[in-house]
């Protein structure tokens, strides 16, 4: 129920309650001022009745004193006389009215009673001192009219408050409506607006009550959210635009690396090319260092080579051609694939896979690509030998819904480890520690590249002078749009 | 372009009659060869380090209190290497006021990287690829300023 009909019932009510209590306590007052005027009347005429049949009854005869009161009894019908005979000098026991003073009757003075129910009627009984007759004059007068009397004034009362209480329910009522119900309903739907974002209109409320307070906080808060609201727009505009310089800062500089990458790897083999070619032009070396001067070229050639298949592998448009395989299958087939290398310097490459099921969608020969990268990557921070341990793990739970369950390849070196430097830009192309023509940099940017686009990740745990973890991770099901995200 | 012999005369009478000697310093070995065979041939005594660390080792081991590198009569040095870079013996070398000119090679010169080599006293800079010839005659030049 709304605040409006709740006020206006609870008003008709509260007027209802107090119009029909001042109604029953005028009746009442009025019942009661009926009685003591009926008493009086009763008590004036049984004195003046009393003294003529008692004069009467000495006088003339009994007989004579109750003609007497015949004659009152046809002149005056609202109050019927009655002789009663006194039992014992007491008023008999069977009166009709009930309640009376008998006491003060015995005193000498008259004493009065109302009776209710049917036949409802007021009696007062008036002693007669006849000697040896000993009597009373009862006088009784029917309640009737009182009773019809406060019938009307009860009903009429009724009506009138029923009137009342509708007419103060219907003024209550519009006026609630008026100064609750329509600016309660204009500041909700203000509210709502300001909820949906429509901020810039003001309500126009000019009312010096509550009312009138409400929509001026509400109008201040409305301006006041409106101008944070442009406020928190151009800061966000403004970080967006930072943003997108920033992004374009790091595509600058990405390209710049790349750049130098390219011009330090191909710049090397090229100056190498040009230079032994010119001697063989110029004749300045013939026969047998000629022969030796153009394999260098060839070799410098191949290297450009490489490095070129290497960038196109980087830069590479293909995506992955996902099949179920088994990534230990791959892992090992990549270690016996660099055992002559590991074996030239001198490291063992010791295998572990499982336990669990090691099958997941992948691209196997790109994953090969990975696990030789790795590997080598491993074999060349060991130039004094050692243990390169790989180890294949399946983590979380393969069946479950949303795909959890991954692949885990971890390739261990105990060689000369990095420090944090290096191993922040450990996955940055043609980043290298290594002399020129052992790597291009370009291996673990390639791995990095590939696992993340299988919609994995990369882990490098790495301690100068102890050695270093690369761990690749795999999910087993491929999500679509992840290796773009990522 | 003048032989090792005749720049003794031109370095003054302080030279000894010992051949010039020049240091290369160059981490991909077939350019190394390149640049020694190509010194080698113009009369010059060469020595080669094959990374930064190695370039560090030789120059140390050549240097005096004095500043001077006995023994040692230019640096020719690749600017990235493993371990120290051509740059960063430069700055070592400036910084115990050794005397001693060098050539610097680079694979991607930015303009801050030649302004850094300018700043400690590099002579020439080379960007790859460049003529051999080219750097024959900065040598050369070098040597006889």
């Amino acid at each position: 129920m709304k605040i409006v009909p709740k006020l206006t019932l609870a008003m008709t009510v509260g007027a209802f309650v107090v119009m029909a209590g001042h109604t029953i306590v005028r009746v009442d007052r009025e019942v009661e001022l009926f009685e003591t005027h009926m008493q009086q009347d009763q008590l004036l005429l049984g004195r003046a009745m009393a003294a003529g049949f008692a004069d009467a009854w000495r006088r003339a005869s009994p007989a004579e004193a109750l003609r007497l009161l015949e004659r009152a009894n046809s002149a005056e019908r609202r109050i019927h006389l009655r002789w009663v005979p006194l039992i014992g000098g007491a008023l008999p026991a069977d009166l009709p009215a009930h309640g009376l003073d008998r006491a003060r009757f015995r005193a000498g003075h008259p004493v009065s009673a109302a009776v209710q129910g049917a036949g409802r009627a007021y009696y007062t009984y008036v002693p007669v001192a006849i000697a040896g007759y000993p009597g009373a004059l009862e006088l009784s007068q029917s309640l009737e009219p009182e009773r019809r009397y406060v019938s009307t004034t009860i009903a009429q009362s009724v009506m009138v408050t029923i009137a009342l209480a509708g007419s103060f329910l219907v003024v209550a009522f519009l006026l609630g409506d008026r100064l609750i119900g329509q600016p309660i309903r204009r500041l909700v739907e203000h509210a709502r607006r300001i909820g949906a974002g429509e901020l810039g209109r003001a309500l126009a409320m000019d009312r010096a009550d509550e009312m009138g307070e409400l929509a001026r906080g509400m109008n201040a808060m409305s301006h006041d959210l409106s101008r944070a609201r442009e406020r928190v727009l151009a800061e966000t505009e403004t970080r967006i635009d930072a943003l997108a310089q920033l992004r374009h800062a790091d595509r600058l500089n990405t390209v710049g690396k790349l750049a130098s990458g390219i011009a330090h790897e191909l710049g090397t083999p090229l100056n190498v090319v040009t230079a032994r070619a010119k001697l063989i032009e110029t004749a300045q070396v013939e026969g047998p260092a000629a022969r030796e001067n153009a394999a260098i070229i060839r070799r410098q050639a191949e290297r450009v080579a490489a490095i070129i298949r290497q960038l196109l592998d980087f830069a590479r448009s293909r995506g992955a051609h996902l099949a179920r395989c088994d990534l230990g299958e791959i892992t090992r087939e990549a270690a016996a694939l660099l055992e002559p290398l590991a074996k030239q310097s001198q490291v063992e490459i010791v295998v572990e896979t499982g336990p669990g099921e090691l099958s997941a969608e992948l691209d196997a020969d790109q994953l090969h690509q990975v696990l030789i990268n790795l590997m080598t990557n491993g074999l060349q921070a060991m130039p004094t030998g050692g243990r390169l341990e790989v180890r294949v793990r399946a983590e979380g739970e393969p069946g479950s819904a949303d795909g959890a369950g991954r692949l885990a390849v971890s390739v261990t070196d105990h060689g000369t480890g990095m420090d944090a430097e290096t191993a922040s830009h450990a996955f940055e192309p043609f980043f290298t520690t290594k002399p020129v023509g052992e790597g291009t940099g370009l291996g673990l940017s390639v791995a990095y590249g590939i696992v993340r686009e299988h919609g994995g990740s990369f882990e490098l745990e790495t301690s100068p002078g102890l050695g270093t973890t690369f761990t690749a991770y795999l999910p087993r099901r491929h999500q679509e749009g992840r290796s773009r995200d990522a | 372009m003048p032989s090792s012999s005749e720049l003794f005369t031109l370095r003054g009478t302080t030279m000894t009659s010992r051949p010039l000697r020049v240091l290369v310093a160059e981490d991909d070995a077939e350019m190394r060869a390149l640049l020694v065979e190509a010194l080698r041939g113009d009369g010059f005594e060469v020595l080669e380090a094959r990374h930064g660390s190695e370039l560090m080792q030789l120059l140390a081991a050549r240097l005096d209190e004095g500043g001077e590198l006995r023994m040692l009569d230019l640096l020719v040095s690749d600017v990235r290497m493993p371990g120290w870079s051509g740059l960063d013996v430069l700055q070592a070398l400036r910084e115990v006021h050794a005397r001693i000119p060098v050539i610097l090679i680079t694979a991607f010169g930015d303009a801050e990287l030649h302004a850094r080599a300018r700043e400690y006293g590099a002579c020439v800079m080379f960007d790859k690829p460049f003529d051999v010839d080219d750097l024959r005659t900065a040598v050369v030049n070098a040597l006889s300023g």
